[in-house]
């Protein structure tokens, strides 16, 4: 196989296995224990190169691990013994083991350190690329088995217990695989940047998906895309180093998410509040025809409403707009007088079971009116038994398809 | 009746899609010693973060001493939950309370001996003097609010809200603190006290506010310590009103209603 | 006898340790704040940052002591925490994973700016991991009336300076922001602006300790002097004596045991550093 195509393949296989690990780094709010380990785990890397001679992927894998597990015996003495607070402990055993690794690197200058910290995704050989084929297929071999129970323990550790979940040695199970997943993204990036693999795809993918089955989907091929894309840049502008572009590539793609993402994605939300102020203004409009046609203006004068609005009210046919006066149509009729009913309805309520002072309940119902629908118009009318006079002793139009008194005024 | 020290209108708050507070209405009488109530949850914190401009309001404005918030810098007090402070930060019980004295430091300035006597003065008067040169976390928890009354006291502010003054301390104290708060109240002072004492509650305080996502009573402790509205503030949330005002706060934040 | 003479100490060594010493002094006090304040994170988030204001900031000036360095840094740095704030506060994403997305994407920008100006900065792209104390050392120097002290020791004196100015003067906003924010603000002291002048602070001082002992070191130069400091101080001139102790003892040390091990002497603070703060904290146990 080519280089570039080695690294091609190093590059989907690493984004898809850190997507992985990467979702529940991020729904467990541990990014920055991910970024520990990471450093932890360069003494034992280093260790295992300078002892070890060669770079057996077995050998650095189990230096690699005792010096992860090392970090997290120092972390939690630290957190046991002192008064300091987790986020010193963190960046403590964070830089600390990065400088023991250091002076084992400045010490020994084994060959193959340079990989682990700067990332050469292009020297990865066939015995690699063996290895972290089959880190990814077993990951995913065993997906199925494990996602749902590590989702239990993730959210609610308690919760797993009491089912009968061995929560401790999931919690084990996930560090061990973690730290393989770090020390082979560490020779695609470099020590600084495997933070990058793990919590960049999976923050774009909440973006994009509230589930987290799809979660991690999205996000072992959000990781996939983004290191092809940094290793194919990097091969077309030779000398460029990959790790960075991978990087780039990858916040490129959480920018993206961010901005356009369907949950909680900017755009989405801000057009999503758009359109709801458009409705919000439109059913005021109805209601304002409303309060027309039944000779009563409304005690606050209505908005009025853009020309989008009224063409849209148009459109769906609840205003006539053939006249030089808009007028509702029959079905406008209708949404108007449901509106004014949930409006009289929450007043009734605000007045009767809250006990709002009378003077307050127009201006929140005002307000509450276009997020009360049918069944819970329903269920308030259930709890203050459905009278026909408002606070203000204005009558409460009936629910529709519902024969009621005919409205008097 | 003087004019209000604390004044809310139509105040309401939310916190990640929740409602906490919806239309909250008060007017509390500036030299009083007023007792905020409530159950768990009912907003009681998150009224006195909204009037100190901690938590911005979603609607509705607060004033303090008749003014908005940014012009009476200084001359509000605040004590906060016993929880929100580090306890193992390294500074003595006078260091507390010498940063109640820092009202009219500048940017460089420093406390001088001036401010090092009202910070005694204000831990001989809540009987910490002997204690000033303690760390803070190596005191109980009565003494912990001691040290923080002291450095309220130091700031000689004209309102003070205070977020659960007695929790966590022993009777005695309980009385004492009690007693220093009637005193600062009868100094003029505006003084609002979070509590969750039921019982006590009808003692310590001249008037009450009970709340619960709104105002469910408020006015003198007597005629608001009455069993049918405990009920109304204790018995349970209002789930519509809580629902309904969720769909608009999610709605507003462009979310899914 | 010189004191140097007596440790049989050449000049160069004599500036190998003050320049380690200052720089450990320069980020120790913005640090301790930043340990106080729960930010130690942010302080590697910072240190991380500030790659591509250093390499901006040399292409501009064409030289490592330059003031645009730390102007690039702190405006680096700065950018940085207000990024990490916005897709915390505005963009809902969590604010550890927001931190990690942030100093990894300013990271790889420094990284790449690096590569493709390789021809007009001579900044070694070891020195982003290693730092370049050692070597630095033999480097260009700069004349301050009759004396001639290496560069790196200016900067470092210069951001020593810079951090002790910083902290004495404002050491009572300091004070009132970490302690209690929400009072801070009531007595009108303007907490948030104290915080970010904190965090410019670091950044400038991250700039001499980048060039020293790298991004990642540096982040053991913010938070070691400062969590030694706090597992024995009562108050704060304690904490602070404290970080002048284990400063200039860490520089020492390190010294002692790169000489000894023959490494990278950056690593060696460090390692000496986390030493002192283990035997300060078995000490701090022993007492109690």
């Amino acid at each position: 196989m080519s280089a570039i195509a080695t690294a091609a393949v190093a590059a989907v296989l690493t984004g898809l296995l850190c997507g992985f690990y990467g979702t529940f780094v991020v729904v467990r709010r541990m990014a920055l224990t991910g970024d520990m380990i990471s450093h932890a785990v360069l003494p034992g890397v280093v260790a295992a190169l300078v002892w070890g001679g060669t770079r057996n992927p077995i050998i650095v894998l189990a230096c690699a691990g005792a010096a992860g597990l090392l970090g997290s015996f120092a972390m939690r003495g630290i957190l046991a013994h002192t008064r300091l607070k987790p986020d010193a402990a963190l960046a403590l055993v964070l830089s600390v083991f990065f400088a023991i690794g250091v002076a084992l690197v400045s010490m020994f200058q084994p060959s193959g350190a340079i990989a682990f910290l700067y990332g050469q995704i292009a020297a990865l050989d066939g015995r690699d690329l063996a290895f972290l084929a089959t880190a990814t297929a077993a990951t995913f071999a065993l997906a199925p088995f494990i996602f749902r129970s590590l989702t239990l323990v993730s959210f609610d550790p308690a919760f797993a217990r009491v089912l009968g979940l061995p929560v401790r040695a999931i919690d084990t199970a996930f560090y061990a695989a973690l730290t393989v997943a770090i020390v082979i993204a560490m020779q695609a990036v470099g020590v600084v940047l495997v933070t990058a693999m793990l919590v960049t795809p999976a923050a774009a993918a909440r973006f994009c998906t509230p589930t987290l089955v799809r979660t991690c989907a999205i996000a072992c091929v959000t990781g996939a895309v983004g290191a092809l894309a940094g290793v194919a840049i990097s091969d077309l502008r030779t000398g460029t180093p990959t790790g960075p572009l991978i990087a780039l590539c990858l916040a490129a793609l959480f920018a993206l998410a961010a901005l356009f993402g369907p949950h909680h994605g900017r755009l989405p939300t801000r057009a999503r509040r758009a359109r709801n102020r458009r409705r919000i203004a439109g059913e005021d409009f109805l209601k304002a025809l409303w309060h027309y046609e039944h000779g009563k203006p409304e005690p606050t004068a209505p908005a009025t409403p853009s020309r989008a609005v009224v063409r849209q009210l148009a459109a769906r046919g609840m205003i006539d707009t053939s006249a030089p006066a808009p007028a509702l149509t029959p079905a406008g009729r209708e949404a108007a007088a449901g509106l004014v009913r949930a409006h009289r309805l929450w007043e009734t309520y605000l007045a009767d079971v809250a006990e709002y002072p009378p003077d307050h309940v127009h201006e929140e119902a005002e307000r509450a009116e276009h997020w009360i629908d049918a069944a819970r118009m329903r269920e308030i009318a259930d709890r203050i038994g459905t009278p026909s006079l408002d606070p203000h002793g204005s009558p409460i139009p009936p629910a529709a398809g519902q024969p009621g008194k005919e409205d008097e005024t | 009746m003087n004019a209000p020290a604390l004044e809310t209108h139509n105040l309401s708050v939310s916190y990640r899609g929740k409602p906490v507070l919806q239309g909250v209405d008060l007017a509390i009488p500036a030299g009083s010693l007023t007792g905020l109530m409530g159950p768990n949850g009912a907003g009681k914190s998150t009224l006195l973060k909204t009037l100190i401009g901690e938590i911005r309001p979603d609607s509705g404005w607060a004033r303090l001493l008749g003014e908005p918030l940014a012009r009476v810098l200084g001359r509000v007090g605040y004590v906060p939950q016993r929880e929100s402070i580090d306890w193992d930060f390294p500074v003595s019980v006078l260091d507390v309370a010498l940063m109640g004295t820092a009202r009219d430091l500048g940017w460089f300035g420093r406390p001088g001996r001036g401010h090092r006597r009202r910070a005694m003065d204000a831990l001989e008067q809540t009987g910490m003097a002997d204690f000033a040169g303690r760390r803070i976390g190596e005191l109980s928890g009565g003494q912990q609010q001691r040290a923080f009354l002291a450095r309220a006291l130091a700031q000689d502010a004209d309102i003070y809200l205070m977020d659960e003054p007695l929790a966590g301390v022993d009777a005695a104290t309980e009385r004492a603190i009690i007693a220093l708060l009637g005193t600062m109240r009868d100094a003029g002072k505006t003084v609002v006290v979070v509590h969750h004492d039921l019982r006590t509650a009808g003692r310590y305080f001249d008037r009450l506010v009970l709340l619960n996502l709104r105002v469910v009573a408020h006015g003198p402790a007597d005629d608001v310590m009455r069993r049918e509205l405990l009920e109304k503030a204790y018995g349970g949330k209002l789930t519509l009103l809580s629902e309904v005002a969720a769909r608009e706060v999610r709605g507003g934040e462009g979310r899914e209603p | 006898m010189t004191p140097a003479a007596f440790l049989s100490l050449t000049a160069n060594d004599g500036w190998l340790l003050a320049a380690a010493f200052l720089t450990a002094l320069a980020c120790g006090l913005p640090g301790a704040w930043l340990v106080l304040r729960r930010m130690s994170l942010t302080g590697d988030a910072i240190s991380h940052s500030v790659l591509p204001g250093i390499v901006i900031g040399f292409l501009i000036s064409g030289s490592l002591d330059s003031p645009w360095l730390v102007i690039g840094a702190a405006t680096c740095g700065w950018l940085a925490v207000m990024l990490i704030d916005r897709l915390h506060h505005v963009g809902g994403v969590r604010e550890d994973a927001a931190t990690g997305i942030v100093f990894t994407t300013m990271f790889s920008l420094g990284v790449l700016l690096m590569r493709r100006y390789a021809g007009r900065v001579d900044l070694d792209p070891d020195c982003v991991l290693f730092g370049q104390i050692d070597t630095a050392i033999h480097g260009a120097r700069v004349t301050i009336g009759s004396l001639e002290i290496p560069g790196i020791v200016a900067s470092s004196a210069f951001s020593a300076l810079l951090a002790i100015t910083f902290a004495a003067i404002l050491h009572h906003r300091l004070l009132a922001s970490a302690f209690d924010t929400p009072h801070s603000r009531m007595l009108g002291h303007a907490p948030a602006l104290t915080r970010s002048l904190l965090l410019a602070v670091t950044a400038a001082v991250v700039v001499a300790a980048f060039q020293a002992v790298g991004a990642i070191m540096s982040v053991a130069l913010l938070v070691l002097p400062g969590a030694t400091g706090l597992l024995i101080a009562r108050r704060m001139p304690a904490l602070f004596a404290v970080i002048t102790v284990h400063a200039a003892l860490s520089a020492f040390l390190g010294f002692q045991l790169a000489g000894l091990a023959n490494c990278n002497y950056g690593a060696a603070v460090v390692i000496a550093g986390a030493g002192l703060f283990v035997l300060t904290a078995v000490f701090a146990k022993i007492r109690a």
